[in-house]
């Protein structure tokens, strides 16, 4: 069986292979066809030469047999010599024994060796045994066979062999590969199907198009139902905060307090709702890295710094395994810092879907240098992912009640722009979900540093 | 009325005492050449003419005498010489009297392979080996030693030259010819005609390019020709070409005025040479016959074998009428002992000579 590699799988060769067995099996037949033809033509030919020497040597059998009977005076040879000419055979001899006669009373045989054709006939009217031997010179099988006839053979397979490759890959590339060009362009809505393409392709074209309708609507839903849920939240805290200071008119202590609670709300609430936007901005446009040499250990730890707060009201042990040592590499320590804390606070969240509440509740961030880049896990004793590891970094996917799906995603988004990746499994250590998130050293060049 | 009477009865009487005629089969086998029709056509008919003429001529001679001939005539490829055996081994089951034929020695030879114990006789056959063949196998003609030796002194007298030399051509496969050729040979050594060379030639058309150069050395007063007439007039035609001095002396196989290649030969051009053959012209070869001197020459047979069947016809009758055999082997017997004189020829030997194309006869030579 044909392998492809990575590089060598491409249409073309598909195409070229798919044509060269049932090509090689056609040559072949070709070639079958011919030998076989030519072996029936030869048979012929040496059946209707050795007829042809059996009439000539009747001929010439009695002619001898008349100068044999006349004795001396006679001329055998003579005679041999001219019908030789005469009925243009190579040799003719007068011979006492036929090799290729089988039986004893058989007066003809003939025999082919060495590329000449012998016939014998017993010479009629002479009392001992007398044969007459012609020959002529004949072609061996292979000497038989006419290259050009192979060649008129072969070349209309060749021929139309080349014709449908040429044909099959203009095709591919007109009605293939072309339109599966622009049926991306299709779903975006910057061109229209062509009235050319297959019916095939224009069929996917427009299921391709109601399927991306029905995403955008899907994924608009869900983004409405998750940003439009959280805002609305926010919103409504604020809200409350709001009517409570309207209702405390005649007390200014108690109108005091409710301002500083509907300050507090606002400013926490509205940091949130900025975020909550951002992300959702952050899923459908580029984020711009701009990298520098930093410590990588103190952008980790600055992530769990802000996350600290939010692990103690969740009563979730939090362990940098990081600040002992300092990685000094080139990243965006904005936007990484970012990551790891949308990752982390992932993790503090998932422990919510705990039912177990007696369940010890750890979460360790570890970072390692290795030889070719540096290694970041953050695993947790929680839950674990409840769907399968590819599918965790798909946006729109949340197990939270009031997530929008958004933040792992745009970690991976993060990472990514950082030549790096990063892989959901489960911790050995914790027996819940671990993150390992790898970022080469070599990835960066200076231009990308400048 | 008693006149009448007598009539009736001697009718009656004559018709109770009436024998039937004895049948005597002859059968005549003669070969022709499918390659030359035209000629081969006129020989047959000139040849069934003769058989005819023989047949109707000593009809009511034999009668008398108590015989009918009944004639069968065969012919058989020329090329294909084994069929002379194989018709005569037929004909020899079937009981014959005699068969006649054919003219060329080499046929009548192989003819007597297939009829060893019946009597056989050829119009023309001249070769030595036809004489080996016993006193059941005869020719009419002349054999070679007779005709060469005629043809030697006849050359010795022609030509001019004091020192006169010749070179032989002689066709490899007829017997005739070899035969001619080596009688010639030992005529022409006593008589002073000294031979340069001789080539050994095979087929109707060889090529004569060492023949040539032969004949550019040496310069013979004569060139001496005894094969058949399509042979000799190939050879005439390209030698005369190129040297028109050398005289060609030929055998019997030339032909003469009326068969053959040589007369009218459209290139032998003014080649000059003589022949000998075994009968004179018809008219002169009629006279010396005793049922057909009466027969205008000028209505039957031109060729020499016609002139052998009309002999045959002639010497039959009279063999028949004279010693009355009753079966073939009678006949056999008979033809054993009075063959060779009843059927030898009575012409001699005659020299014909070639001049502008035409062979003409000169005269008889004893």
């Amino acid at each position: 069986m044909l392998k492809f590699t990575p590089k060598s799988l491409t249409l073309k060769n598909l195409v070229i292979y798919s044509w060269l067995a049932p090509g090689t099996v056609s040559i072949l037949i070709s070639v079958l066809f011919y030998l076989i033809a030519g072996n029936i033509s030869y048979k012929s030919q040496i059946s209707h030469l050795s007829d042809e020497l059996g009439e000539k040597s009747t001929i010439i059998a009695r002619r001898l047999s008349a100068e044999l009977l006349l004795g001396q005076k006679g001329a055998p040879d003579a005679v041999a010599e001219l019908l030789k000419k005469e009925l243009a055979v190579n040799k003719i001899q007068i011979t006492d024994t036929a090799p290729c006669l089988t039986e004893s009373d058989s007066e003809t045989c003939s025999l082919s060796s060495n590329g000449t054709l012998n016939f014998f006939r017993k010479i009629p009217f002479i009392d001992k045994k007398t044969f007459v031997m012609i020959s002529l010179p004949i072609k061996t099988f292979l000497q038989s066979l006419q290259p050009s006839l192979l060649l008129w053979i072969v070349f209309p397979v060749l021929l139309f062999l080349s014709l449908g490759l040429y044909f099959q890959k203009l095709f591919l590339r007109k009605f293939i590969i072309r339109p599966i060009e622009s049926l991306v362009e299709t779903t975006t809505g910057t061109s229209e199907p062509r009235d050319f393409w297959p019916k095939e392709i224009l069929g996917i074209s427009s299921r391709l198009s109601k399927s991306y309708e029905e995403r955008d609507q899907i994924v608009f839903g869900k983004l409405a139902s998750g940003v439009v849920h959280d805002v609305k939240t926010l919103i409504q805290s604020i809200v409350s905060a709001t009517s409570l200071v309207d209702e405390s008119d005649s007390n200014t202590d108690v109108r005091s307090r409710r301002l500083e609670l509907l300050y507090k709300a606002c400013k926490g609430n509205l940091r949130r709702i900025d975020d909550i936007i951002n992300h959702t901005l952050d899923g459908s446009r580029d984020i711009p890295i701009k990298k520098q040499n930093a410590d990588l250990s103190l952008t980790v730890s600055n992530s769990i710094q802000t996350l600290k707060e939010l692990s103690a009201s969740r009563n979730v042990k939090l362990l940098n395994q990081t600040e002992h040592q300092s990685i000094i590499f080139p990243h965006d320590p904005i936007q990484l810092e970012r990551a790891f804390t949308n990752l982390i606070k992932n993790g503090i969240e998932a422990f919510d879907n705990q039912r177990d509440s007696e369940h010890p509740r750890t979460l360790k961030v570890t970072s390692t240098p290795l030889e070719s880049e540096v290694l970041i896990t953050v695993e947790d004793s929680g839950p674990g992912f409840d769907v399968s590891p590819d599918k965790v970094f798909k946006a729109l996917k949340t197990t939270k009640a009031h997530g929008h799906g958004l933040g792992l995603f745009i970690s991976k988004r993060i990472i990514e722009g950082h030549h790096g990746s990063v892989e959901a499994g489960t911790s050995d250590e914790l027996k819940g979900a671990r993150l390992s998130i790898r970022l080469r050293k070599d990835d960066y060049s200076t231009e990308e540093l400048q | 009325m008693k006149v009448l009477f007598f009539v009736i009865v001697q009718f009656f009487i004559n018709a109770a005492n009436a024998k039937p005629l004895m049948q005597v089969p002859i059968h005549f086998v003669e070969a022709l050449s499918p390659k030359d029709t035209t000629s081969s056509e006129r020989f047959q008919k000139d040849y069934e003419l003769a058989i005819n003429l023989g047949k109707t001529t000593t009809q009511k001679a034999l009668s008398a005498c108590g015989y009918e001939i009944q004639t069968h005539t065969k012919f058989f490829d020329s090329n294909d010489p084994i069929q002379a055996t194989e018709v005569a081994k037929v004909i020899s089951s079937q009981n014959p009297w005699l068969i006649l034929g054919p003219r060329r020695s080499n046929h009548y030879l192989l003819l007597v392979k297939g009829a060893e114990q019946t009597p056989t006789l050829s119009p023309l056959a001249t070769a030595k080996e036809v004489s080996d063949l016993g006193s059941l196998h005869l020719t009419i003609s002349p054999f070679n030693n007779e005709l060469a030796l005629a043809a030697a002194k006849e050359s010795k007298t022609r030509i001019k030259e004091k020192n006169k030399t010749y070179i032989s051509i002689v066709s490899e496969d007829c017997v005739t010819c070899q035969d001619f050729a080596a009688q010639f040979d030992s005529h022409a050594g006593k008589l002073g005609l000294k031979k340069l060379q001789e080539f050994k030639v095979s087929g109707e058309e060889p090529h004569p390019s060492k023949i040539i150069s032969a004949i550019a050395e040496h310069t013979p007063s004569f060139i001496l020709l005894p094969n058949y007439s399509k042979v000799s007039s190939h050879l005439i035609s390209i030698i005369h070409s190129k040297f028109p001095k050398p005289f060609f002396v030929g055998g019997d196989g030339w032909g003469d005025a009326n068969f053959g290649f040589i007369q009218n030969g459209k290139d032998v051009g003014a080649a000059k040479g003589l022949t000998v053959r075994g009968f004179p012209p018809v008219a002169d070869a009629l006279k010396k016959l005793t049922y057909f001197k009466s027969v205008n020459p000028e209505s039957i047979t031109q060729s020499g074998t016609g002139l052998g069947v009309l002999l045959m016809f002639e010497s039959i009758q009279n063999i028949l009428c004279k010693n009355k055999p009753k079966s073939n082997k009678e006949f056999a017997s008979l033809f054993e002992k009075v063959g060779k004189k009843s059927f030898s020829s009575p012409w001699g030997v005659s020299v014909y000579n070639l001049n502008q194309g035409q062979i003409t006869f000169s005269r008889i030579r004893r």
